[in-house]
């Protein structure tokens, strides 16, 4: 069985995928996953979901991701689209 | 959850003097609050409800950290940040914020810093619905990917 990591969709997001969660194998050469590999495999899957990345951020189990950081998606994480928030 | 920081999403009413209570101590000389309301008119589109999404372990998470932040700029005796999730009528409250402190000042500073770095950073999502449609609103603080 492929390894998988988990990715949730909120507001915009969850809009455009019409999903709030999904199940995404990492590829079978590579135990991780670059963001940058991440976002254009989410652009292929989702193409409304395309124009919503642009300003969103990325969270992995709950942190949230910074620009300059060069984070690995591995097996088991949770990863989230945080698409501009408006709490309050 | 420690016994001096409360925080909560919830789709239950929100009641002011309950949170009051919450962060209420008999060290503390002042109690300090902001109360959100959700308005009834957007760029003269009528409102008729909004509705709250949120990251639900995250946004716990993400004002636990805010508050923690907080507690290294001023000497807080409790809080409480607790925010309405799923369908809110107009003229209800979204979110309330509550510090005790033992001087006045640093409760007024403290709120004001945890709702304006709220509204930054927690993933909740508000979505505004007109008798023609809807709209996910964004915040003027948001923080963006480059």
């Amino acid at each position: 069985m492929s390894k998988e990591f988990t990715i949730l969709y909120y507001a915009t997001a969850r809009d455009a995928t019409k999903m709030s969660s999904e199940k995404i194998p990492l590829p079978s050469q590579s135990p991780f996953m670059s963001l940058k590999d991440l976002t254009m495999l989410l652009k292929e899957r989702h193409k409304k979901l395309a124009p919503i990345l642009e300003y969103s951020l990325y969270a992995i189990n709950m942190e949230y991701v910074e620009n300059d950081q060069a984070i690995l998606v591995k097996e088991g994480d949770e990863v989230a689209v945080i698409p501009p928030v408006s709490g309050g | 959850m420690s016994n001096r920081d409360f925080v909560k999403l919830t789709s239950e009413p929100l009641i002011l003097q309950d949170i009051v209570d919450l962060v209420k101590d008999d060290g503390a000389g002042a109690i300090s609050t902001f109360n959100g309301t959700t308005r009834n008119i957007f760029e003269e589109k009528s409102v008729i409800r909004l509705e709250y999404e949120a990251y639900v372990p995250m946004a716990e998470k993400v004002l636990l950290d805010i508050i923690s932040e907080a507690r290294t700029k001023w000497d807080l005796t409790k809080t409480a940040i607790f925010h309405r999730t799923g369908i809110v009528p107009v003229g209800e409250t979204s979110v309330i914020v509550a510090v005790s402190s033992v001087h006045r000042k640093e409760s007024i500073h403290a709120v004001e810093f945890l709702i304006n770095h709220l509204k930054e950073k927690a993933p909740i999502w508000k979505k505004e619905v007109y008798s023609d449609g809807s709209v996910w609103k964004e915040n003027a603080e948001n923080r963006r990917k480059c």
